[in-house]
């Protein structure tokens, strides 16, 4: 069991705050103070960082028609099986969308799940909040994001912290501002940090990190020398809240001056063929971004394929003709390309890192689109039926769980639920669900999921 | 020969002259299979406990009616009188055993002994099969809540598999226990343990089934109730379960024990107890679903402690320096007139104090000029924000839930209560009472603000109670014995209450109506799907005339001068606002599990404000009156490690809206707030709802949740790259009608500007030393004055000393 009631706080080991700011911004890169990474400014301290693997977790905002990519129904008539063709992957028997042909190449990594259905209202809101928290709520239950959730109960290691969304929050979808991307209960200490900026542009900076316009490094430099020495003739006594305070400034100003985490962002630094590979596009760096994240500590990295439906090319193919006028024509063109090359990079870069095995790779959507494509050649929500898929991790590649019936309208067998998939990605992080709590509302331990991982996918 | 080794060091001079007791001082045993140990026990000269089983010799005078074994468990033999002698450092004590058992042996019982087992080898945990879904098809309900299911699940389900008459050992229900068989659960009991004989003879005896057995638990008391030991001493635990049949069985080996804190105690299956650190908890046994706590208090030994001398004047003083005498601990000295006077700023009014106040109160050579302070800080427009937003938030007043006049209209009914100083009770009885729309009455808010009945149950339980009942809706309380008879007891209550759209308003959305029906019926207990009659929290059910409000008899015996509940909760959750925690922590998770830190210091405060008719002033007057509340936070060599005792004060993070107004006040730039009047301070914000990143950054419930906890009080990384590389501060601090700005137009001296700018930021002045670093920082920077004030100021805002209330 995690102890999150009674809350256990080491004493400082003698590094403070104080030695930590007099060596300055200068100093900060060579710095290690590996008791301080232990030292969670949260109110629960642990006393030693737990080993769980990672999770990238791509959203496809809008989603993709499961006919369309990677449940397809050749043999269903023409208004149905819709205008793509399937093609053979490197796994006997699965058949993905012609337009992904490099994910064909590694489906033995992939888990597909092709059983996927909710029961609640077809709104893009439901379907992020399920995906995003594995749970159903309205506007007086917020539950907090899947990566909050891992900050809360495992803390964060290294300078950076535990949840980053990238590139920035998921914005009007329709219904509401409740997307399911904030730490909700669990309180500001583990609101997702978002990148809010596009890591594809030339001259991309992370604002929060940055000084700021109009200041001068040497002057910041001096002012952080001064609080140094301000704070030191106020030091009296040393107590939980003031330890709390203490590692809070001193996380804040690693990542404002050390040099390890400012490079976590810096793409610059990756070669141009592999910034190629990814795909110039904010989509693909930003998956490079989180590759580069995962390895420099983050535990949880939310990549937003779109941060809206409204008025641009994206996966919610309504082709309504307005500002929903998403069509094949976009998926062709684009959107399966841009999926396809980033995704596959992504697998390839993290395999040839070893850091597969360290990191859950999910893509999830809100639901799936109907079976029959609508009059004018788009296809609308549809939450009985899709398929999203899960691999890296612990999760076993080369698989399909669940089947649609011919249509592509219903599952066929082994139906799946959202909170399951929330439950799979706990497991494939290595994270035991039995004996691990989280402080529900108003304290209360509660499950991080009301679900069990799909066995399958593990076996 | 480990405790008695420990013992000898402990405190062996003194021990010949310490008398032990024994308990049970007489036994009866009924049952065959209820042998029961005897527990020999004391406290020694320097006040610690010791205990003497191992070291202790027992005869029976009788072996043909009892046995007793080196350990002093005392095993039935055949009926009749006897006795067992204890000698134990060269005492002898006897203790009458009667044995009266049945003819013939009772089979092994599925109530009292199969479903015990189940518990403590952890099956029935919500991890386990307890879970509502079961684990791998086998299902078994939470924590043993209900014995039927169960026995159908075990002894008829899966086709009869999990036990196997002929041969148990085959049975998966001990195979899988024993780790014989693959179990995901691992191994929960050994081979040949009580748990192992329980179930194998269950099963070989046919899976007997006593569901209808009236025998119940009626308590559990755990032997001794208060232990005071050293770090590292062991002590174990007698457990005894009082029956309604009149016996009491020793079910030391059944229950389950656990530390609420482990850093100061750990306690092993069986009841044996080991000191941690020095500090305090409490150690929990459950059996069934009853509860028995021990305080466990670690000292060291402190050679030559002289106890501080207890103070009279003040009985917060008296209680606390009593407790603090006897762990040995000495407070730390009432703080300076500057700290005091922050301290109590923020704590009654959430906000500092400005300069020229600072200045005021310093030279104010009055003996009684503290009293003085506070009696005026109660007439401060501040202090009806500062409490209102309190009450506001506990009450869940928020938009997100009523109409925004509905809010608006109860934030004034809030504030009314505030400014008037209504007693708490009359208070409480108008919220519980009211009915109507939000112009009939706004304190029908309360209501509108409810879900549903639950909510109810949950919010006045939680609020007025300071008891967490959301556990049991669903199931029994996992660390209390509140049942869903106990819930839908309170639900009955409030049954009668509907709320729907106000037709009068009819373009106002979510403007509520609350309604009475007086005709309706009592809520329905789940469990049993039979009507609950209504049930007063932990107390009887009355007999309530047909068609009365009923809410009406709630509310009267809820702030009933009688009502334990009510008083105590109120006035521990009142001490954790001018504190780092309550007498009882969380406060509003009151519970016998969770006994209180100091209960003399609660009960005293308790009867002081019963007295005083519920004077949430007088209360207040009495705590930051004290010198326990006017302690410096620089603790001395005793109290380092204290932060249970309020032997010093602890420092706390300045909660949000009061971090925000201090931050303009201090720098004279306002915030604007989205959603809110223009020219608002955080602590006049109507609700949660306003959209802020300050605020929401720095922890301001939302107001979803009746619970303290809802308040973020820490501190986080976000919020510090907030302030040092944020707007909040440097914004402010830069803007040219700024207070750097001001103080530069001045043309003060250097040493005035430092002086000025520590009063203004961390409301003291500076000592020597911080006013030297000021000086050479201006000179240094006298190129660019401004941007020199500016960094100070920066600096000041960002250190420690205006964070923390200190």
């Amino acid at each position: 069991m995690l102890n999150i009631g009674n809350e256990k706080v080491p004493l400082c080991d003698g590094v403070s705050r104080r030695s930590f700011l007099q060596l300055g911004t200068a100093g900060m890169a060579a710095m290690s103070l590996p008791t301080l990474f232990q030292l969670e400014a949260n109110g629960s301290i642990k006393e030693k960082p737990a080993q769980i693997k990672n999770c990238i977790t791509i959203f496809l905002v809008g989603s993709p028609g499961q006919h369309d990519t990677w449940d397809m129904k050749p043999d269903a008539p023409a208004e149905i099986r819709g205008k793509f063709k399937p093609i053979q992957t490197n796994v006997n028997g699965v058949r993905i969308c012609e337009h992904f042909p490099l994910m064909a190449k590694m489906m033995d990594k992939v888990a597909l799940i092709r059983s996927l259905h909710h029961k609640t209202g077809a709104t893009h809101e439901n379907g992020q909040r399920w995906m995003m928290t594995g749970h159903d709520f309205n506007a007086d239950s917020i539950k907090p994001h899947v990566g909050s959730i891992v900050s809360r109960v495992f803390g964060s290691r290294g300078d950076l912290p535990a949840n980053v969304i990238l590139p920035g929050p998921i914005g009007n979808t329709g219904a509401g501002p409740l997307h399911g991307q904030t730490a909700g209960y669990l309180g500001s200490g583990h609101e997702p940090f978002f990148l809010n900026s596009d890591p594809a542009r030339p001259e991309f900076k992370v604002a929060d990190l940055e000084v700021p316009a109009g200041e001068s490094a040497t002057r910041l430099d001096a002012r952080t020398r001064l609080l140094n020495q301000v704070d030191e003739l106020q030091r009296r006594t040393e107590t939980k809240s003031t330890q709390m305070h203490d590692a809070s400034y001193e996380r804040a100003f690693r990542l404002l001056t050390s040099s390890s985490a400012k490079r976590a962002f810096n793409l610059s630094e990756e070669k141009d063929t592999l910034r190629d590979r990814y795909g110039r596009n904010t989509f693909g760096q930003s998956c490079l971004m989180a590759r580069r994240l995962v390895e420099n500590g983050v535990r949880y990295v939310t990549v937003n394929h779109f941060d809206t439906v409204f008025g641009q090319s994206c996966w919610d193919m309504h082709a309504d003709g307005g500002g929903l006028n998403n069509t094949y024509l976009d998926y062709e063109r684009h959107l399966c390309p841009q999926f396809d090359w980033a995704f596959t990079a992504l697998i390839t870069d993290l395999e040839q890192r070893g850091l597969l095995k360290e990191t859950v790779v999910a893509v999830l959507s809100e639901f799936g689109r109907t079976p029959q494509v609508n009059g004018r050649g788009g296809r609308d929500h549809y939450p009985a039926a899709w398929t999203n898929f899960l691999c890296g991790g612990n999760i076993r590649g080369g698989q399909v769980v669940g089947s649609t019936d011919k249509t592509g309208a219903r599952p066929n067998d082994s139906p799946v639920e959202p909170p399951q998939i929330i439950a799979s990605i706990y497991q494939g992080m290595g994270i035991d669900l039995d004996a691990t709590t989280m402080p529900g509302p108003g304290d209360r331990p509660v499950r991080l999921v009301d679900a069990e991982p799909i066995r399958q996918l593990f076996a | 020969m480990r405790t008695m080794l420990l013992l000898a060091v402990i405190a062996s001079p003194l021990l010949a002259a310490d008398p032990w007791n024994v308990s049970p001082s007489s036994m009866e045993i009924r049952h065959q299979r209820h042998p029961h140990s005897l527990q020999i026990f004391g406290t020694s000269a320097d006040g610690y406990s010791f205990e003497l089983r191992s070291s202790t010799t027992f005869a029976t005078a009788d072996p043909k009616i009892a046995t007793v074994d080196a350990s002093g468990w005392v095993t039935p033999i055949a009926n009749g009188s006897t006795q067992i002698t204890i000698t134990a450092q060269g005492q002898t004590k006897s203790v009458p055993v009667k044995v009266a058992m049945p003819v013939e042996e009772s089979k092994t019982s599925f109530r009292h002994e199969v479903m015990p087992v189940l518990t403590k080898a952890g099956c029935n945990a919500g991890a386990c099969h307890g879970y509502s879904l079961g684990k791998n098809g086998f299902k078994l309900s939470l924590r043993g809540q209900d014995p039927d299911p169960d026995y159908l699940a075990i002894a008829r389900d899966a086709a009869s598999r999990r036990v196997n008459r002929l041969f148990p050992n085959s049975s998966l229900l001990i195979a899988k226990g024993r780790g014989d068989a693959p179990h995901e659960g691992g191994i929960r009991f050994s081979k040949d343990s009580l748990a192992d004989r329980i179930l194998t003879s269950w099963v070989a005896q046919g899976t007997p089934e006593d569901l209808k057995d009236p025998a119940q638990v009626v308590r559990v008391r755990v032997v001794p109730e208060t232990l005071t030991l050293q770090p590292d001493q062991k002590h174990r635990l007698q457990l005894i379960a009082d029956y309604t049949d009149g016996t009491a069985r020793d079910v030391t080996r059944l229950a389950i024990f656990a530390a609420n804190n482990t850093q100061f105690a750990n306690v092993d299956d069986e009841g044996f107890v080991k000191a941690g650190d020095s500090g305090e908890t409490a150690i929990v046994a459950r059996f069934e679903r009853t509860f028995a706590a021990t305080s466990v208090t670690v000292l060291k030994p402190v050679p030559g402690f002289k106890p501080s001398p207890v103070p009279t004047d003040h009985f917060i003083d008296k209680h606390v320096v009593e407790k603090l005498n006897r762990i040995r601990i000495t407070p730390s000295p009432v703080t300076g007139d500057e700290e005091f006077l922050r301290r109590v700023h923020l704590d009654l009014i959430g906000v500092q104090p400005k300069p020229d106040e600072i200045n005021a109160f310093v030279a104010d050579k009055a003996a009684n000029k503290r009293e003085k302070l506070i009696d005026s800080l109660f007439e401060r427009p501040e202090y009806v924000d500062h409490w209102s937003l309190k009450w506001g938030d506990l009450l869940q007043n928020s938009r997100n839930l009523v109409s925004a006049p509905s809010m608006y209209l109860f934030r004034e009914h809030i504030r009314g209560a505030v400014a008037a100083n209504t007693p708490i009770d009359e208070f409480a009885r108008k919220l519980l009472t009211a009915k109507g729309g939000m112009t009939d009455d706004p304190a029908s808010v309360f209501f509108a603000v409810s879900k549903d009945t639950n909510d109810t149950v949950e919010r006045v339980t939680q609020v007025f109670c300071g008891v967490r009942m959301l556990c049991a809706r669903c199931h029994p309380h996992p660390l209390e014995n509140w049942t869903q008879a106990d819930y839908f007891g309170i639900a009955s209550f409030f049954s009668q209450v509907s709320s729907k759209q106000d037709g009068r308003y009819p373009s106002v959305g979510n403007a509520k109506i609350v309604s009475l029906n007086l005709a309706a019926g009592s809520a329905t207990n789940p469990r049993s799907g039979k009507p609950q009659p209504p049930r007063f929290l932990g107390a009887e059910e009355p007999t309530l005339a047909p068609n009365q409000d009923r809410r009406e008899a709630y509310a009267a015996w809820l702030t009933s001068s009688k009502n334990a509940l009510f008083a105590r909760g109120l006035v521990n959750r009142i001490w954790s606002y001018f504190s780092h925690r309550g007498i009882i922590d969380p406060v509003d998770d009151i519970r016998s599990t969770n006994p209180p830190i100091n209960p003399a210091l609660l009960d005293a405060l308790t009867k002081d404000f019963v007295e005083h008719k519920f004077d949430v002033r007088h209360l207040m007057k009495r705590i930051v009156t004290s010198a326990t509340y006017q302690r410096t936070c620089v603790p001395n060599d005793s109290n380092r490690l204290d932060e249970q005792n309020f032997s010093h004060s602890i420092p706390r993070r300045v909660p949000a809206e009061a971090l925000l107004d201090s931050l303009i006040q201090a720098t004279g730039v306002p915030e604007n707030i989205s959603g809110a009047p223009a020219g608002f301070r955080a602590a006049q914000l109507p609700d949660g709802t306003s959209e802020n990143d300050f605020l929401r950054l720095f922890g301001k419930p939302q107001r979803m949740d009746a619970c303290e906890c809802e308040r973020d009080n820490g501190s986080n990384m976000l919020q510090a790259l907030n302030f040092l590389n944020g707007k909040s501060i440097l914004s402010r601090v830069k803007n040219a009608a700024a207070r750097p700005a001001l103080l530069t137009r001045a043309k003060t001296t250097d040493e005035r500007m430092v002086i000025d700018l520590y009063l203004w930021t961390i409301a003291r002045s500076p000592n020597a030393k911080e006013l030297k670093l000021g000086l050479d920082y201006l000179k240094e920077g006298a190129a660019d004055r401004t941007a020199a004030v500016q960094d100070l100021m920066w600096a000041l805002l960002n250190s420690k000393d205006f964070l923390l209330v200190h």
